[in-house]
């Protein structure tokens, strides 16, 4: 039925479009309930500050982004994956602090009046995650087996070295050591040194120790599922049980860059060593949290001293002198590198580090070349692993020695067949780039790398009067004559070490905006997660 | 090789040039599109280091990770290199590797697929055994343990390609050779006492070129996803190569920095790949409708 025009024209006036003033009204109402909501909305929540422990919520499952262990055995424990899960099953003897000062851990005093006998008092009331008691006994079997070459440890000649030891009474053990060293305190905090209970033959396949979890199971290549420890003996500042977490689930994911992308998906909470693209691109996101840690994480060129054409030790001033580290850092890690600068004591030494410019000299490069006889090139193969950037090391490093007249093949190699038992492994190949993760003091770098005959030394290095300065720093009790000792050291590195240091990394790790509290080790693998909790 | 597809005509015992095959070309546009595509490519491998802006591993630190500009086409990578010309370059890679591999593939193939299927037997029972053997295999799994074993290089990376690809060439002519053994001219041929040779090569094969043309177009994409596959996981030539797959794998890092790093190689690769392909159906349609109940 049609309808008369003057209903038409009420209908049509009731309709919102033709009524502009309210429209205008409405409009404005909304936009400023929506900018009244967002400004709620977004507020920030202030942060719980550390000492503020009552603001901690408990709970929660910490999944962290993980690539392949290999041996958990603490003892041969080499690799970050590793590292990774051996801080968190267990505890060592003393620990070092962001200020690389000595805290009491298992051990609450470690007194010595020579530096060769050495008295450790253990702390008591500490349990093992099979129900037995920490005591002298489990330090003596732990040391003793440190100290056996059958167990393959890198640390063997550091244990070797005790003579006697002694369990006075259940928590304390006197050490008596063959020779000197001032530095075996230090010696304790390094990662293969944790301590395991009394008879524990097999920790690779079942690992029990004294820490904040304890490993619930593991699946080669998919996950390693953590268990807090109930009966943990770290508490807090206000004395309320360690850890917060109800657990950790430690996830494979084989590539750094799906790890970060998992974390950006809200699939893990932590991924470790960030690339500085990486680091760079989580920059924005609000749901990532970046840390970084300036660390002696380093990379370095090592080149083989008895074979191939870094026999002659010209040729490898030449190849070092023709290295620009400070563009290497600044092209590979800007902002979170510093460059090498001709050893490895780097920044974080801070009573030791020798503060030089590098040595960047091609010029002088090429004549000791020429000199050499190597006046129309000179060609090398390098190994690279496949991990940490490391290919990208060589590629820069391959135009640099361009410039001195030096052709490098690369050989990019996956990090498993670097660090494996095959021909031109690590420990094998003339020139190879290998990285360098955080050690408590330059010595024990040097045990593992530099003397002659050490366990890590792909450069077979061998040097008298190297060997003997270390020597008189590993029985100097005065720190002040240790630390001369250090920078004579150091001077005949930057002559004639056989390793090109490239940079000292500062480390990036990110987690989830949920994570609170994390304090990242120097050795970021070896970040322990007893006192980190997450908001729900 | 690849050259075959282009200059020779489509293969049938009434051949009749290049001019009938242009002509169905002419009418068959994605065809055409595809094949225009890849003799871009094809050329861009030939004149490819002259025409490029920039030695493709030349570094520049004052120009890293710019975005595509007048200056550079596609951008540069994390060490300033010229992401254009690396494309560029990677072309001739791509050709020399895999039209090598897929011409050692074809070679042994055909003959090998020849023979079997024309004397038959236990002969050809032990070849196609072994051949399938071969086939069941994942190809890339298979091209990573036979790099893994002889080291990456430019001259395994082609054996590599030839014997993976290998079985597939040889089945495609044998299926041929089955089909034509029992015809008559070859018949006619043994009637008149020409050799196991004769017979093979010239009265069979060149009937067998037209599906071995369209196989050999396939077995090539194929290849240049096995070789960028190969170079993406590092197992195929080293760095600071302009290999479209190591390109890739080191632009991975870069997704949200610079992704013009990712995206040139990899249009690259699915451009090429995509026109071989259908540059092969379209020489496969072409050579259909003249093959009359041969």
């Amino acid at each position: 039925m049609r309808r008369s025009p003057m209903a038409m024209r009420r209908d049509k006036k009731r309709t919102l479009a033709a009524r502009p003033r309210a429209v205008a009204v409405l409009t404005l109402l909304g936009l400023t309930a929506l900018v009244l909501g967002l400004a709620v909305g977004c507020g920030e929540e202030p942060a719980p500050s550390q000492s503020d422990t009552s603001a901690v919520t408990r709970g929660g499952v910490l999944r962290y982004a993980s690539l392949e262990t290999t041996n958990i055995d603490p003892a041969v424990a080499s690799t970050g994956p590793d590292y990774q899960v051996v801080r968190q099953i267990y505890d060592y003897l003393v620990e070092l602090d962001e200020n690389f000062n000595l805290q009491p851990a298992l051990a609450e005093s470690w007194e010595t009046p020579d530096a060769k006998s050495w008295t450790l008092k253990l702390r008591p009331g500490v349990v093992f995650h099979d129900g037995s008691s920490f005591d002298a006994a489990d330090v003596i079997y732990t040391f003793e087996r440190l100290a056996d070459p059958a167990t393959g440890s890198p640390l063997v000649d550091v244990f070797a070295n005790i003579d006697s030891m002694e369990a006075v009474d259940a928590q304390t053990v006197v050490v008596n050591l063959k020779k000197v060293d001032a530095e075996f305190a230090l010696g304790l905090t390094q990662f293969q040194a944790a301590i395991l209970p009394e008879g524990l033959t097999d920790p690779a396949d079942n690992p029990v120790g004294t820490g904040a979890f304890m490993l619930d199971s593991l699946e080669p290549q998919i996950r390693a599922v953590f268990k807090a420890n109930p009966d943990y003996w770290r508490k807090d500042a206000s004395g309320e049980k360690l850890p917060y977490l109800d657990g950790m689930e430690m996830v494979y994911i084989p590539e750094l860059a799906g790890q970060v992308e998992a974390l950006r998906g809200g699939e893990v909470d932590f991924v470790g060593g960030l690339s500085y693209e990486q680091a760079e691109g989580v920059k924005g996101d609000p749901s990532v949290k970046l840390l970084t840690v300036q660390t002696n994480q380093h990379y370095s060129v090592h080149m083989r001293c008895d074979q191939g054409s870094a026999k002659d030790p010209n040729v490898r001033l030449a190849l070092r002198l023709g290295t620009d580290t400070t563009s290497m850092a600044e092209v590979l890690r800007p902002g979170l590198a510093t460059a090498g600068n001709g050893t490895l004591v780097g920044p974080t030494f801070t009573s030791l580090y020798v503060d030089q410019a590098p040595p960047y000299d091609p010029e002088k490069a090429k004549q000791l070349l020429a000199d050499a006889g190597y006046a129309d090139g000179l060609d090398i193969t390098i190994q690279a692993q496949n991990a940490w950037g490391v290919p990208g090391m060589a590629t820069v490093w391959q135009e640099q020695m361009k410039k001195i007249g030096v052709n490098v093949d690369i050989q990019v190699v996956p990090a498993d067949v670097y660090y494996g038992e095959g021909k031109n492994n690590w420990l094998d190949c003339d020139f190879g780039i290998t990285d360098w993760g955080q050690r408590a003091s330059p010595l024990m770098y040097f045990q593992l790398e530099y003397i002659t005959g050490a366990p890590w030394s792909g450069s077979k290095w061998s040097d008298a009067e190297f060997d003997a300065v270390c020597k008189q720093i590993q029985s100097e009790v005065d720190d002040a004559k240790r630390a001369e000792l250090y920078r004579t050291a150091q001077q005949i590195l930057i002559e004639r070490q056989p390793v090109i240091i490239l940079y000292f990394e500062k480390v990036a790790c990110a987690t989830a905006a949920s994570v609170q509290d994390v304090t990242l080790d120097r050795e970021w693998d070896m970040t322990s997660f007893d006192d980190v909790w997450m908001t729900q | 090789m690849t050259e075959l597809a282009i200059e020779r005509p489509a293969a049938a015992p009434e051949l009749r040039g290049v001019r009938l095959y242009w002509l169905r070309l002419k009418h068959r546009p994605v065809a055409l599109a595809a094949t225009i595509i890849f003799c871009i490519f094809f050329l861009l491998a030939v004149i490819g280091p002259w025409i490029s802006p920039y030695p493709p591993t030349e570094q520049d630190y004052d120009a890293r990770l710019e975005s595509p500009s007048i200056s550079h086409p596609f951008g540069t990578d994390q060490y300033g290199r010229d992401v254009f010309s690396r494309v560029i370059a990677g072309t001739r890679g791509v050709f020399v590797l895999c039209g090598l591999g897929t011409a050692m593939a074809v070679a042994i193939g055909t003959i090998t697929g020849l023979f079997s299927g024309y004397v038959g037997g236990l002969t050809d029972e032990v070849i196609m055994r072994v051949y399938d053997v071969l086939l069941c295999i994942p190809s890339l799994l298979l091209a990573m343990v036979m790099i893994a074993v002889a080291g990456p290089s430019k001259l395994n990376l082609i054996l590599v390609v030839g014997i993976l690809y290998t079985p597939d060439v040889a089945r495609v002519v044998r299926s041929v050779v089955l089909d034509l053994r029992t015809k008559e001219f070859v018949e006619a041929a043994k009637v008149r006492r020409e050799t196991r040779r004769h017979i093979m090569f010239r009265e069979i094969l060149p009937n067998a070129l037209g599906p071995l043309m369209v196989e050999s177009a396939m077995r090539f994409s194929y290849s240049i996803f096995l070789v960028a596959s190969l170079g993406f996981l590092g197992l195929g030539v080293q760095p600071p190569s302009p290999d479209w797959g190591l390109q890739i794998n080191e632009a991975r890092n870069f997704m949200r920095l610079a992704p013009w790093m990712i995206f040139f190689p990899a249009a690259a690769i699915a451009l090429l790949i995509v026109s071989t392909s259908l540059m092969s159906d379209g020489l496969k349609e072409i050579g259909e409708p003249v093959r009359s109940g041969g």
